[in-house]
């Protein structure tokens, strides 16, 4: 048995907290997030306690409004944005196109000390006594108003926001230098193609955000900023600002997510992806259409209504590289061999769930629409349905499809397949209901509500038990098998792609000689012949 | 059984209102339409296309990029025809009505106080009459609120230091439900209330009872005399400074060459900053009120300033009479 | 294929040529969200700027254009040396990279000795906003909109002064790495380090050109 990279450099503290090699900086970003997961998923679930009766009766007004405050930014900052990038892209993204390592391993390093100390920051702040802002730190709450630890969390937003942009640049320096001899642009698995959009919005956007939680924070310190309008600043240019960095950074937590989606169904459908380079492109497009659509979380904020029309339209034309894709993704299944493994399960629900929060992200870019649904629960159920309907559900997926090639180890079929059905289940009765919750006009971030929302709220806090059950299946199963999973194979699923041509898991430093790529992705086809082939000659 | 009712259909309390519904039952349709479209899509393959099934898997002879040009500007159509019609009704119902009543709405950390023209004020309760329309004009006396009307389908943040308005026609006389929705502190969720739309006769019966308090206007015009806005805003006055008859809604010309409406905010911020836009041909010279005067108060000025009519249309402010409200001014300010 | 006689190639690199592009490709990338960075600011600015012009050109009288214009000037000297920093070090030469160096780090430190003296006469002149700010005038809302004047010039110049002063212990730490290594002429690393520093050095210049007329030269509309 050959050395792998778990066991090549030993198990001693230094081999893991100094290591510069790709695959296991990826193993410590995935034991950080899952507990940064597990911090935020136990204060959405005392938030949907709570609101399961009208009355604010399980915890103060204050401690709720640190719940939501803490629930948004640790989940938004130190889970879903670095999920699928920090974890997945880290590990593969060298697999990907036959490299040892990224073009800058100890940047790489470096960028998960910073996010964690980014995160121990917050998670201080929380532990000191909250913060109850919100995730988006609107002014002049935020800088005047609010009598929480307003600093200390904008400041590990601020640290981890460096991790961002580290991550950004060192995948973009990758794709752009490190690729295998004969591996064009067009031969990159569109996971790739995922990864370097993703990277461009981290490396733009990220430095405004940093910029404008500076300036919310010398506010706070010196009691006098330029968003005060007591010396005639305006509380609505950090709305602009902040937008201007949250709104891409929204695709930020999808896109990656469409890059697993691609990579899992072609290898399930044992066909050729269809519309290779619309999808490729349509990523692309979306980072950077992105990037002019800020405007339409401020349609109510007094903005201008012409400022409110052209958002409306460009929010409106975003949706159409959505749309490209998932029509895609249902052609390539149209004529292939669909086997519905557990990745394959989280990847069809991720179709699902994105188209219904796509659509329902035209209801809100809909400005007559928007007005009336803006700030209720209808943006909280739609932003959940992309990003734990769309981002987690593609990376449970991605996780699990990966996993073998990660740990080496087969993890439980029919127990995934399960929990792969029981979140979805779970998923869609917690936030359905919300969409409901919003058109009748319960405002979100509310504490206590008045009675008539009751049925519907009991019905989600309902769903976020069953969603709950449904997550703490991979988190038993799949450590399990780490250490008593059968040994999987180089590649289980038959896959193409250079990180199924190398053991799993793969050595320290991936292949053994550099890989020569003469092919485009996803050529199952080929794949497929050239087994059946061997199979008679061997019988 | 109640909260059955209230769950399934939200009511609609406005013309715009039902505008909004249907628009928004439309969008629908067509999301439901995509959905099962879709759903039926992948249930199809997935069932005949299952792995080692006997269905016919030779390849079609298709253009794919006629299809993917297909569904780039089909949906692309369709987004348009949507944006178009929810723009169409998002400027409609910005526009106020010409000849709609005013209320003032003043937010605070964590209560709603609504004005009446005629002197009457509340908190946390907004009293209107049926089939008027109406116009709220509103500011935040501390951090950004949000008025949120679920049964006009209409939302408005409230911004400090700034005058924003909101517009609707009320069709249907009932007890409904308001919401601050922007997220604001500790007591969001209880900075609530309830819009009470009445009959005509009714509402001028409740305006007029158990109110003590002189109009808005008249409040307006003695805090104008008290603060000795009267000294220098008046024809004969020695120092130069501009009238105000008939000023609301007119088109400043400003010292930087630029133009500005006078609308609420400029009232405002005349009261309050003066110096932020100076009337062109005026020296800065008026002194803040900013420690002198609350919101309430600039509130009441507003309405009065708005009040001092300019009867004969004019726009030379300067040939206008004393005004009634300036009488009792005291000249030293 | 490998150009160089000294070759430190990190072992998941295959060719120098791809390192020294790869090293450059990430400057570029880093200094593209430092423009991100500052480019929130002045747009923040440029808004304010243009809402409250008449205040804004009256707290920037406030300034001392001399000193302002002499921090220019050694700003822009000091970009000259690290530029022959760089030729230098692209020769391999490392003792005249490091003479070159060390002109760069005494003009940075000047200029952050003459920052301070500035920020010494705003204190005593009570430009620092707050409280205590003060500057003359009748109208509140004029001071009020100084001070927001300078707060962007505290924030923006403060911010800048930050990155002079990451980048000048960047280089005295490649000045005193130069001197401890014997070894000439320079590695191939040493050299990307070199033209790194020059990037960024180049760049935190281009800010400060940047500055000037924002903040100091606004108020000679009046002259």
């Amino acid at each position: 048995m050959n050395e792998s990279y778990l066991t090549e450099s030993g198990m001693g503290f230094r081999s893991w907290f100094l290591t510069r090699d790709h695959k296991r900086i990826a193993i410590l970003y995935l034991i950080s997030i899952t507990i940064f997961f597990l911090i935020g998923g136990v204060a959405a679930g005392l938030m949907r306690s709570e609101l399961a009766t009208p009355k604010g009766d399980l915890v103060t007004s204050d401690t709720y409004n640190r719940l939501f405050t803490l629930h948004g930014v640790v989940m938004v900052w130190f889970f879903l944005i670095p999920s699928i990038p920090n974890v997945l892209g880290n590990f593969l993204l060298p697999l990907m196109i036959g490299a040892k390592d990224l073009a800058f391993p100890r940047l790489n390093l470096a960028s998960w000390y910073v996010f964690m100390f980014g995160g121990i920051l917050t998670l201080w702040s929380i532990v000191i006594g909250g913060v109850d802002t919100g995730w988006t730190f609107y002014t002049p709450y935020s800088s005047t108003y609010a009598n929480s630890h307003v600093i200390l969390m904008a400041t590990g937003v601020f640290i981890s926001g460096f991790s961002s942009i580290f991550t950004g640049l060192n995948f973009i320096a990758t794709i752009h230098k490190m690729r295998a001899p004969g591996q064009t642009w067009f031969r990159l698995p569109l996971f790739v193609w995922s990864l370097y959009s993703t990277s461009i919005i981290l490396v733009l956007a990220t430095p405004v955000l940093a910029v404008t939680l500076v300036l919310v924070a010398l506010e706070r310190l010196g009691g006098v900023g330029i968003f005060d309008p007591a010396i005639g600043g305006d509380p609505l240019l950090f709305q602009h600002l902040f937008w201007f960095y949250s709104h891409p950074a929204v695709y930020i937590m999808i896109l990656p997510g469409f890059g697993v989606v691609s990579e899992i169904i072609p290898c399930f459908s044992r066909k050729r992806i269809f519309g290779y380079r619309f999808i490729a492109f349509a990523s692309v497009s979306i980072a950077v259409l992105g990037f002019l659509v800020w405007g339409h979380h401020m349609f109510v904020s007094s903005q201008s209504v012409f400022a409110g029309i052209v958002f409306s339209f460009l929010s409106f034309m975003v949706a159409i590289p959505s749309a490209i894709k998932v029509f895609n993704w249902t052609t390539t299944l149209y004529k292939g061999q669909i086997t519905l493994s557990t990745p394959m399960i989280y990847a069809l629900g991720f179709i699902g769930l994105f188209t219904i929060g796509g659509l329902t992200g035209l209801f809100l870019a809909t400005l007559a629409v928007d007005v009336h649904v803006h700030d209720t629960y209808f943006v909280v159920a739609h932003f959940h349905y992309i990003m734990v309907g769309g981002m987690v559900m593609a990376y449970l997926g991605g996780i699990h499809y990966w996993w073998p090639k990660i740990t080496g180890r087969m993890y439980p079929e029919k127990l995934g397949q399960l929990s792969a059905l029981i979140i979805f289940v779970g998923f869609n009765l917690t936030f359905f209901p919300q969409f409901l919750l919003g058109y009748l006009g319960m405002p979100r971030r509310y504490h206590a509500y008045p009675e008539q929302f009751q049925m519907l709220n009991i019905l989600s806090t309902a769903g976020a038990t069953i969603l709950a059950v449904g997550y703490l299946f991979p988190l038993y199963y799949l450590p399990r098998s780490f250490f008593r999973g059968p040994k999987a194979p180089q590649n289980p699923w038959r896959a193409t792609g250079l990180e199924w041509t190398i053991a799993s898991p793969p050595s320290s430093h991936n292949f053994e000689v550099v890989p020569t790529v003469d092919d485009e992705p996803y050529n199952y086809l080929k794949m497929d012949a050239v087994a059946s082939s061997e199979t008679e000659v061997t019988p | 059984m109640r909260f059955l009712t209230a769950s399934i259909l939200p009511v609609e309390a406005s013309e715009h209102a039902t505008r909004v519904d249907y628009l928004f039952y439309s969008l629908l349709a067509v999301s439901i339409g995509i959905v099962i479209l879709l759903t039926f899509l992948i249930t199809y393959c997935i069932i005949r296309y299952r792995a080692g099934s006997s269905a016919d898997r030779t390849p079609l002879k298709i253009d794919s990029r006629k299809l993917e040009i297909t569904w780039t500007i089909l949906p692309g159509l369709i987004f348009i025809g949507i944006f178009a019609w929810g723009a169409k009704l998002y400027i409609e119902g910005d526009q106020s009505a010409p000849r709609s009543d005013t209320v003032y709405i003043l937010a605070r950390q964590w209560m709603w106080e609504t004005r009446y023209p005629d002197g009457r004020r509340e908190h946390n309760r907004l009293h209107l009459p049926i089939g008027r329309p109406i116009q709220l004009l509103m500011t935040s006396e501390d951090v950004i609120h949000s008025l949120y009307l679920p049964s006009m389908r209409m939302k408005q943040d409230v911004l400090p230091g700034k005058y924003v308005s909101l517009s609707f026609t009320p069709d249907k006389v009932g007890t409904f439900p308001f919401y601050c929705a922007e997220y604001c502190g500790t007591k969001h969720s209880a900075m609530i209330g309830e819009v009470i739309v009445m009959a005509p006769q009714d509402y001028q019966k409740w305006l007029t009872e158990g109110n003590q308090n002189q109009s808005l206007a008249k409040q307006g015009g003695k805090l104008f005399a008290e603060m000795g806005c009267a000294g220098c805003h008046f024809p004969g006055s020695s120092v130069h400074a501009p009238l105000l008859e008939g000023i609301y809604g007119k088109n400043i010309p400003l010292d930087s060459g630029e133009f500005v409406t006078a609308d609420e905010t400029y009232i405002r911020d005349s009261i309050l900053l003066p110096l932020k836009q100076i009337a062109a041909g005026y020296e800065p010279l008026m002194p803040t009120y900013e420690s002198q005067l609350n919101e309430s108060q600039v509130m009441a000025l507003i309405e009065y300033i708005k009040s001092m009519k300019n009867d004969a249309g004019s726009s030379h402010l300067e040939l206008r009479p004393n005004p009634p409200g300036t009488k009792s001014a005291n000249p030293d300010p | 294929m490998n150009r160089d006689h000294i070759s430190d190639l990190p072992d998941h690199l295959s060719d120098s040529n791809q390192r020294a592009e790869m090293a450059t490709l990430g400057m570029w990338i880093f200094l593209t969200t430092e423009v991100l960075f500052f480019g929130a600011l002045f747009l923040a600015f440029t808004i304010y700027r243009h809402k409250y012009s008449a205040d804004f050109v009256a707290a920037s009288d406030h300034l001392n254009v001399w000193l302002g214009g002499l921090n220019t000037f050694i700003l822009l000297t000091s970009s000259f040396f690290v530029a022959l920093a760089v030729a230098a070090a692209h020769a391999g030469n490392r003792k005249r990279t490091n003479w070159h160096l060390c002109a760069t780090v005494i003009l940075a430190v000047i200029f952050l000795g003459i920052k301070a003296i500035e920020y010494h006469q705003d204190f005593t002149e009570k430009l620092i906003p707050g409280r205590h700010f003060n500057v003359s005038g009748t109208d509140s809302s004029a001071i009020a909109h100084q001070q927001l004047f300078f707060c962007f010039y505290f924030i923006m110049t403060g911010i800048h002064a930050f990155h002079m002063i990451a980048g000048t212990g960047v280089m005295a730490w490649m000045i005193m790495k130069n001197l401890r290594t014997k070894e000439d002429p320079m590695t191939q690393t040493d050299r990307i380090r070199v033209e790194s520093i020059g990037l960024y050095w180049h760049f935190v210049d281009i800010v400060w050109v940047f500055l000037l007329p924002l903040l100091y030269l606004t108020g000679l509309e009046r002259l």
